[in-house]
């Protein structure tokens, strides 16, 4: 005979065996694996569209429109010290003849350009602050020196990239929100399943007298405990198959975005993997409490 | 019988009818009334409508039509949480058992108590003591599967007691167990009665009937019939 004073453990009151959690936890691991990917790669193209941003908007490049060779030198010279009297919190240098033709390359291709070519002088100036240019300030302030200057401050380009990151983060957040609902469909259909098999043990439960709410909880704890491990490994893949991404990107010269992880993308994951289980959570929920609802007015 | 409310009646129908679909009337016009703390037998030739009578009483089939109060309150009235905490006060033994496969006999017998609410530290000395009662101690983790008809049937009937219900009621409850075991169940029965509870059990088996003093309540073609006491009016 049993000790009296041992008391058996406490088992679950759902059975375990008749709801293919393993298969289920996979199913949802795959999808929060690609949910996953989709955020990090998300936070990445944001991070990279924000770092292309600072250094577009902390620079400009100024055009010397020189005609004559004679008065080539002074006008840079005097160019030059016009904009760090203007600008004395940036560096501000004359791009070498060798690099400013660099430029052209991708245009004209690998030819050797005269030495005649009338090709604007170029100077970068690189903001050391959060700093906005006046352009037409400095633009006019070289004028009244008798130098003939195109000020280019990059906001086309920067509004370009901001145009493409939001496009970006759009479809990243698209692609999000598509997984979670295939995971919401999942876990919907598996609760609807797990009713359906478990339908002995809930008709005893309702004879001892249990109420809906309390049904619907064992489900939606099942749920929830799915929806955590499958997210968790699924992010736990993403994070894996990030990093591996992103060594690669390090050591071989690889057509790969240029993408990063941050240790705040560590937050948003655990953010993520409860936002997962709480969708699976709430599925669980709505479909277990309509369902017995449903039940109910049919009995 | 009158038709005015008793106060202290547990079960009352009035003129209750019950068909199933597009049956015929499985009984019609049943007037019962089960007083607190009665001890009531309900007997009947197999297909006479005893189990049929008994889900009336534990909520799992409505009437066709009549009035049927459960703890003065008429179950028509009730809404599902009602209905479900009037299920708390009914403790039900059935002929099929319905003991969870997958739980232990210790926690189909603690299921009342747990979906109660109760912790677990609560109710554990209850369900042990009471497992030892019925001679269940030693299969307190057996799963039910691989017990007897017989320990399975204590089984349930240990489920239905364990809350102490105010009604009690049991389909056949010694029909697989040996006649030792049998008058042991029933003394439980009476001394659960003797506490309070109304019991109300459907059985063939007339020497259950001899070993207590109880109403007996035959129901015979759709009516039911008073063979002693007094809580028949039909």
């Amino acid at each position: 005979m049993d000790n009296p004073s041992h008391i058996p453990p406490i088992q679950p009151l759902l059975n375990p065996r008749q709801d293919n959690t393993r298969a289920l936890v996979l199913v949802l691991g795959v999808i929060a694996f690609l949910a996953a990917l989709s955020l990090l790669f998300m936070l990445s193209a944001e991070r990279l569209k924000r770092s292309w941003q600072s250094q577009l908007t902390q620079s400009a490049t100024v055009q010397l429109m020189i005609e004559t060779d004679a008065a080539r030198e002074s006008k840079i010279e005097s160019a030059l010290s016009i904009l760090r009297t203007k600008l004395p919190e940036a560096q501000i240098i004359q791009i070498e003849k060798q690099d400013s033709d660099a430029l052209l390359k991708p245009w004209l291709g690998n030819v050797e350009l005269p030495d005649d070519l009338p090709l604007p002088v170029l100077i970068s100036i690189d903001l050391y602050k959060d700093y906005s240019l006046d352009i037409q300030a400095l633009e006019d302030a070289l004028r009244a020196d008798g130098i003939i200057a195109q000020l280019d401050d990059h906001s086309r380009w920067s509004n370009q990239l901001s145009r493409t990151g939001q496009s970006v983060k759009a479809i990243a957040m698209a692609v999000l929100l598509l997984i979670l609902f295939a995971a919401i469909a999942i876990t919907t259909f598996a609760t609807h399943a797990s009713l359906a098999a478990q339908r002995d043990i809930i008709r005893v439960l309702v004879q001892v007298g249990a109420q809906d709410s309390f049904i619907a909880r064992l489900f939606v704890s099942q749920a929830a405990q799915r929806g955590f491990y499958g997210a968790l490994i699924g992010a736990l893949c993403a994070l894996l198959v990030a990093i591996f991404f992103i060594l690669r990107r390090r050591t071989e010269d690889v057509l790969l975005p240029d993408l990063s992880l941050a240790w705040i993308d560590g937050f948003w994951l655990l953010v993520f993997v409860a936002g997962f289980t709480l969708f699976c959570a709430l599925a669980a929920y709505i479909t277990a409490t309509r369902i017995l609802r449903t039940e109910r007015r049919r009995r | 019988m009158s038709n005015s409310p008793h106060i202290n009646d547990v079960v009352q129908f009035h003129r209750v009818a019950l068909r199933y679909d597009r049956g015929p009337e499985v009984f019609s016009d049943v007037n019962l009334r089960l007083g607190r703390g009665s001890f009531t037998f309900l007997t009947g030739r197999s297909g006479a409508g005893k189990s049929s009578l008994l889900k009336l009483c534990y909520l799992t089939l409505k009437p066709s039509r009549g009035l049927i109060n459960l703890f003065d309150h008429d179950i028509s009235l009730m809404n599902r949480q009602e209905q479900q905490s009037t299920k708390h006060r009914i403790g039900v033994v059935l002929q099929d058992f319905r003991l969870i496969d997958h739980l232990s006999v210790f926690e189909n017998v603690a299921l009342p108590l747990r979906v109660a609410g109760q912790m677990r530290a609560a109710y554990s000395q209850d369900v042990t003591e009471l497992l030892q009662w019925v001679g269940l101690g030693h299969r307190m983790e057996a799963m039910p599967q691989t017990l007897s008809g017989g320990e399975q049937q204590r089984a349930a009937i240990a489920r239905a007691v364990i809350a102490k219900p105010d009604l009690l009621i049991a389909d056949e409850p010694t029909g697989n167990v040996d006649p030792i075991i049998g008058r042991r169940l029933l003394r439980l029965f009476s001394e659960m009665n003797r506490m309070g509870t109304t019991v109300l059990i459907a059985t063939h088996d007339t020497s259950l009937m001899r070993d207590i003093q109880a109403d007996i309540l035959r129901i015979e073609d759709g009516t039911l019939h008073r063979v002693q006491g007094e809580v028949f009016d039909g």
